[in-house]
């Protein structure tokens, strides 16, 4: 997961992602102003916007409604210092998906961030079932039929992601944009690394292949008796 | 306060002053008439006892006495109170009057007065008495000298006093007839004319915080009387929800700043007992909450030197201050930035021309050239010159602050002294700067009667200007010293 942070004060910036990183698994950006803001969210896919309200350039609103209008349809968490009413029926009304109030609670804040990923990628439990393979989205838990898989923490950000799109295509570049920040390009092969770690821990204990690699493509996580469908995980993606 | 209807006032006082205007037309109608119609009843008894002693009559054949043709007397106007009269002859052999009257009554009449009113038998009269009239008829042989007669005549003024009541009363009915549709009409204009300032007063009652839209009707913006009235309203009103709007943005500001501030120090603690940590990172997490305590509290103080700078604008001078040295406040500020600026390698090179006094405190004055002073010390570059010039010029004193720094763009200029407000965000962040500074220099300066101008070009510099108003007395005083 990939989560962008508008934020013009630094300090809180820093935290906010710092609290991502270690909380969620994620890549962070972070955008100092609206203008950057709107920039980098129209150019990366991230899953993910913490929007600071009141923001020099370009104030978080303006940022909301041009992201909207642009069709962009990335879940957004509004950080605001203002809980009037008018003003949250406002940011909703622009299409926010939810906010919070400064100064916010961690635990709070955390399990905001995830409910919006997840409903971002419209899953609504937070365990993710594959087969036998369950993915624990909260307590980032994984097993395989009942039995506790440990994982490393980059290994876990890769099922995540695949378990969350599961039954897509998804392609090494579209996993290097979610798992990374702005620098994504420069971590080129490490994803076949991660994957064939993943199988091992995975595919010994369910006994049957649940990662899927479409050579040149990419992967899918789904089990093998649904292949049926790869062709519709395919148009899947382009959809 | 009991309240009161200008309403009804206006239109008890046109009732009032019309019934006054009805009475005195009553008053005044019935004397004037009441006074010819004496005088023509007056004319009427001279005519009357003239005619009665023009009956008296020598006898034909020269025998002495009078003779008096009663039958040829007029009939009276009164039915039933007959006109009363009496003749007598100065030589005393002859008096007549009218049947059943005793002459008595006429005895008491005062000698030298020509009327007389009395009463008789229940009736008011009026007489007159005509003295020593010559008899009219000649004959030969009548005494030497000719008897003269005494006249008097009286007639019941019961009919006057009749036709005077009875033309009060018409008068008095015809005024009430009148006076019931103009009132009526005096209330339907009072109402109609008052309608404007009700609609004004509607539109007024009609304002609150949260409305502050003024629309004065228009038929009260088409009455000359209340135009002051709606330009004085418009001009506070649109000043009050100025000063109202500029508050709620300060609170706005100051709040998301203040939770802002909070919400990094809550963050950064949850984050160290979210987990157990290793004691460097502790170490690290604390110090970052130490600055960033630092941070609130220099925050707090910026926002409390605000509000203070501007509640005493609202308040105006209090106490009579002293008179300060100009030039020593700033030489005092220099020496308070002089590490900040030696860190950046910026040299603060101060003149002044004069020695100038004004009346401050000093420290207010202190805190507008540092304040003026860090923000220029922050936008130059490594190793340059800050200037600062204190000169007095026609009646002027004028401080200005110039750099060779990154200038600021016009669009920026003109708001640089708002509260809250930074012109480059990013570098304001790291410099630490709240958008503070300038505002409370700007009510200081205001505060003390002085102006604040900005002039930047950007990439070459800017320079901002300070001026106050040179006191005459301390001039003078300085002069003498």
């Amino acid at each position: 997961m990939r989560v962008l942070v508008v934020e013009d004060e630094e300090r809180l910036a820093q935290n906010v992602a710092a609290i991502l990183r270690n909380n969620i698994l994620c890549a962070v950006d972070i955008a100092p102003d609206g203008e950057e803001g709107l920039f980098l969210a129209g150019g990366n896919p991230y899953d993910l916007l913490v929007l600071d309200l009141m923001l020099p350039k370009l104030n978080g609103l303006e940022v909301l409604t041009r992201l909207r209008g642009e069709g962009r349809s990335t879940p957004v968490l509004v950080l605001t210092a203002c809980d009037e009413k008018e003003v949250v029926i406002k940011l909703l009304n622009a299409g926010a998906d939810d906010y919070l109030t400064k100064p916010f609670d961690l635990g709070e804040f955390v399990a905001r961030c995830k409910a919006l990923l997840r409903r971002g990628k419209g899953e609504h439990s937070p365990v993710i079932q594959t087969g036998p393979l369950d993915v624990n989205t909260v307590t980032r838990n994984v097993q395989v039929n009942s039995r506790q898989i440990v994982l490393t923490a980059m290994e876990y950000r890769v099922l995540e992601y695949l378990a969350m799109r599961r039954g897509a295509l998804v392609s090494k570049e579209e996993l290097l944009e979610h798992l990374y920040d702005y620098n994504w390009e420069k971590f080129g092969n490490v994803i076949e690394v991660y994957i064939s770690g993943l199988r091992r821990k995975i595919e010994s204990v369910a006994g049957e292949k649940l990662i899927q690699t479409v050579r040149g493509l990419g992967y899918t996580l789904r089990r093998e008796s649904e292949a049926v469908a790869s062709t519709d995980g395919i148009q899947g993606v382009s959809q | 306060m009991k309240t009161f209807s200008l309403e009804n006032r206006l239109t008890f006082a046109v009732v009032a002053s019309q019934l006054l205007l009805a009475v005195g037309l009553v008053v005044i109608a019935t004397a004037f008439s009441r006074h010819y119609g004496r005088r023509a009843f007056d004319v009427s008894l001279e005519g009357r006892a003239e005619s009665i002693a023009a009956l008296v009559y020598y006898p034909d054949d020269g025998s002495p006495g009078l003779l008096f043709n009663a039958a040829k007397v007029l009939p009276g106007d009164h039915r039933g109170h007959g006109d009363l009269f009496s003749v007598v002859s100065d030589h005393g052999d002859f008096e007549r009057h009218t049947a059943g009257l005793d002459p008595k009554i006429f005895a008491s009449i005062p000698p030298d007065s020509r009327f007389w009113n009395f009463h008789w038998s229940g009736q008011s009269y009026r007489a007159i008495v005509l003295r020593d009239v010559a008899i009219l008829d000649t004959e030969e042989g009548i005494p030497q000298p000719p008897p003269k007669l005494t006249v008097v005549y009286a007639a019941s003024t019961g009919g006057l006093d009749h036709a005077m009541r009875d033309l009060a009363a018409i008068i008095g009915v015809v005024s009430l007839a009148v006076l019931i549709p103009t009132m009526v009409l005096a209330i339907w204009s009072i109402r109609k004319a008052l309608m404007p300032l009700r609609d004004l007063a509607l539109a007024a009652g009609a304002i609150s915080v949260e409305h502050w839209k003024f629309e004065p009707p228009a038929a009260a913006r088409g009455t000359e009387e209340l135009q002051p009235l709606i330009g004085a309203l418009s001009t506070v009103l649109a000043g009050l929800e100025a000063a109202f709007t500029r508050q709620r943005e300060f609170v706005g500001d100051a709040a998301h700043e203040l939770k802002t501030s909070l919400a990094i120090l809550k963050s950064t603690l949850q984050m160290l007992i979210s987990k157990p940590q290793e004691p460097v990172d502790y170490a690290r997490g604390l110090t970052a909450m130490s600055q960033d305590c630092e941070r609130l509290e220099s925050l707090l103080n910026r926002m409390l030197q605000t509000a203070r700078a501007e509640q005493r604008i609202a308040v105006g001078h209090q106490r009579q201050l002293e008179p300060v040295d100009l030039a020593s406040s700033c030489e005092s500020a220099i020496a308070k930035l002089a590490q900040c600026a030696s860190d950046k390698e910026i040299r603060i090179d101060f003149s002044t021309s004069e020695e100038a006094m004004i009346r401050a405190e000093i420290a207010d004055l202190e805190l507008i050239w540092l304040n003026l002073l860090e923000n220029s010390i922050q936008y130059s570059p490594h190793g340059s010159v800050v200037e600062l010039t204190c000169r007095a010029d026609s009646g002027l004193i004028t401080v200005t602050v110039a750099d060779h720094g990154c200038g600021i763009e016009p669009a920026h200029l003109t708001r640089i002294f708002e509260r809250f407000y930074r012109a480059d965000s990013s570098r304001a962040r790291v410099t630490g700067g709240f958008g503070l500074g300038l505002a409370i220099t700007k009510s200081l300066v205001t505060f003390y009667g002085g102006q604040i101008r900005a002039d930047s070009v950007p990439r070459q510099g800017t320079r901002v200007s300070v001026s106050f108003p040179l006191d005459r007395d301390l001039s003078s005083l300085e002069g003498q010293q």
